[in-house]
């Protein structure tokens, strides 16, 4: 398969991750008006600093970065996993306040993002040329199989 | 290929005997059975017995034999990354080798603090005295790592002897003075599946480990022939050493006693289970089994976790320094080094946020694996394979499909703190190899370093054109 192929799939996991992460926020929101952790940066509940806050800012970061894969996959998807990283990280680092159901809503845009990555890491496979010859098919056969040329 | 001859990776081969790959294989997968009582007061005695039966045949037995039959076709340095990557490609291996090496970085770490938990908590020392006696320790056996596999060898030689002579002394005082029933009850009173899932994923650490002696076979003569020789007397003597320790201890701790069984003090453990059968004498020295046991475990981990991240720098995929050998030792003593230090740091902080994404890579990796033997086994059908799993092609993919449903449930089972650290840690996998990939091109498929095996079995070298490799 072509890197360009790669790299549009790439791109669109990209921004469906992103896409997918704002919808959930939104969807949120519109079940739970006040879906996330009341006073985690103080005593009221603060829509920047809630569940749906994370994933609207997230997901906007993690369309710039499927955007940007279009051009350059590895930019964007390093961008994209980061985001989704951030996200997660979130949802972990709450201490006692860890709040499950904002991990649910982070399903889809991390299976979607580990797709990102897979893709972005073939394109990248196809177009950089290796080291003692040309760029080989990222899913096809590798590792050391030997010639009878390179056998002693 | 003679002893201590440098091959094509700078590497050097040593004569391992049999009994010696054994030890570590054993030392890898077991290293006695401390962890072991967490399981029988989550599980209940009888079903815990009955796992420690079961559960190889269905999670350790297909890996042991998976990696034999790899470890037999592919013996090169780096092991199972090198498998994924003649299976899956550079991508998946790349992503197997970066999972699991990220997991050992943490895992070692986590084995000296268990040692120095046990001494402190027996001694009492001061914090500062911990982080001297924990980096004093790292560094020791950095240095053994990188002085060679023969040395390392011996280490954990005798090591293994200081964990199983009071395991052996405990388990005959055990089953015969013991009162207890050792499969009553046979659940810890919540059903079948609330014990099934507190213990299967202890159970599954305490199984796990059956790849990891295949990276060290760029550095061991006929690795194609002692690796999976060693597995397949490792796997039995593993579950006989749990089965008859467990049931011991259970025994040892009485009626009911097993409720109590538990690590971290508090509860009856292997340590108080061998004050109450032999007195404090024996108690100290199973203290100190239980401490050497985590030393070898340390020791061992340290060997095979440096490894792969030589192999992927000796391929271009990690910075080129980390595949640098030493000149005398013919050892990667950069990547041991590096290793070392990381587990010098963090056995002086809490670490507990990075063990959480432990299980979750490991089990990927693991995933991968079999994933790759199946591939190979269709690719690749007349593949030189010395050892061949005696099964049909077709037979391998149920038997393996095994594993990966126990591997992808304990994704599920093992807390909500390791799903959402392993979701994260996974990501880290595609960055990193979008990262390394373009700074460091990667090395073409015939271009790579290694080692094939011949028809008829003998270990070859090849790739010894590529800049910097030494014959």
């Amino acid at each position: 398969m072509k890197a360009s192929r790669f790299t549009r799939y790439a791109a669109m996991c990209g921004v469906l991750a992103g896409l997918s992460a704002i919808a959930g926020g939104l969807y949120a929101h519109a079940v739970q008006p006040e879906f996330g952790i009341p006073g985690f940066f103080g005593a009221q509940w603060d829509l920047a600093f809630s569940g749906v806050g994370s994933l609207i800012a997230i997901g906007v970061v993690m369309v710039v970065g499927g955007v940007l894969s279009f051009k350059w996959p590895s930019v964007g998807a390093s961008i994209v996993s980061v985001a989704a990283m951030v996200g997660l990280a979130y949802v972990f680092d709450r201490g006692q306040y860890r709040w499950l159901p904002l991990l649910y809503y982070w399903a889809a845009p991390w299976i979607l993002t580990w797709l990102a990555g897979i893709f972005a890491g073939y394109a990248l496979h196809e177009r950089v040329e290796p080291y003692g010859g040309e760029a080989a098919p990222a899913g096809g056969q590798a590792g050391g199989q030997p010639t009878a040329a390179r056998m002693d | 290929m003679a002893t201590g001859t440098l091959n094509n990776q700078g590497l050097k081969r040593v004569r391992m005997r049999l009994i010696t790959a054994v030890i570590v294989v054993f030392t890898l997968t077991c290293s006695g059975s401390f962890g072991m009582e967490d399981v029988v007061s989550s599980s209940g005695p009888g079903f815990t017995l009955l796992m420690i039966v079961i559960l190889p045949f269905l999670w350790s037995v297909p890996m042991a034999f998976v990696a034999s039959e790899l470890a037999s076709s592919i013996p090169e340095a780096g092991g199972l990354y090198r498998w994924i990557r003649r299976g899956l490609g550079e991508y998946w291996s790349f992503q197997g080798g970066w999972w699991w090496t990220l997991s050992l970085y943490v895992d070692s770490a986590v084995y000296v603090a268990l040692a120095l938990d046990y001494l402190q908590g027996y001694y009492e020392f001061s914090d500062l005295t911990r982080a001297l006696i924990g980096i004093g320790v790292v560094a020791v056996f950095t240095f053994i790592n990188i002085r060679g596999l023969d040395l390392t060898g011996w280490a954990l030689t005798l090591i293994q002897i200081g964990v199983m002579v009071p395991l052996v002394v405990f388990t005959v005082l055990g089953l015969i003075r013991g009162t207890g029933d050792p499969f009553h009850p046979v659940f810890s009173g919540d059903g079948i599946w609330t014990s099934l899932t507190l213990g299967l994923a202890i159970m599954m650490w305490m199984y796990a480990g059956w790849e990891s002696m295949s990276t060290l076979a760029g550095e061991i003569e006929n690795p194609q022939r002692i690796i999976p020789r060693a597995l397949m007397i490792g796997t039995p003597l593993v579950i006989i050493t749990y089965v008859f320790t467990v049931a011991a201890a259970i025994m040892v701790a009485g009626d009911g006693g097993w409720a109590n069984m538990w690590t971290g003090g508090g509860g009856i453990d292997f340590v108080e289970a061998a004050k109450i059968v032999g007195g404090a004498t024996l108690g100290y020295f199973m203290l100190l089994s239980a401490v050497l046991s985590n030393l070898g475990l340390y020791a061992g981990y340290l060997a095979t976790g440096a490894r792969p991240a030589f192999q992927m720098s000796r391929d271009r995929l990690f910075p080129r320094f980390i595949g640098k050998t030493h000149k005398s030792w013919g050892t990667p003593w950069v990547a041991i080094l590096i290793m070392g230090v990381v587990d010098g740091v963090l056995i002086n902080f809490n670490f507990d946020a990075l063990i959480t994404i432990d299980v979750f890579l490991l089990m990927f990796a693991y995933i991968l694996i079999f994933v790759t033997v199946i591939v190979l086994r269709n690719r690749e059908p007349d593949m030189v394979r010395p050892f061949k799993v005696p099964l049909p092609t077709w037979a391998l993919t149920i038997y393996v499909a095994i594993p990966i449903g126990i591997a992808i449930i304990a994704l599920f089972i093992n807390g909500i703190d390791w799903l959402i650290g392993g979701l994260i840690g996974i990501l880290t996998g595609p960055v990193a190899y979008l990262i390394f990939k373009s700074v460091y091109k990667g090395t073409a498929d015939e271009a790579l370093e290694g080692s094939a095996v011949t028809p008829t079995g003998e270990l070859t070298d090849f790739g010894a054109e590529v800049e910097g490799a030494r014959l």
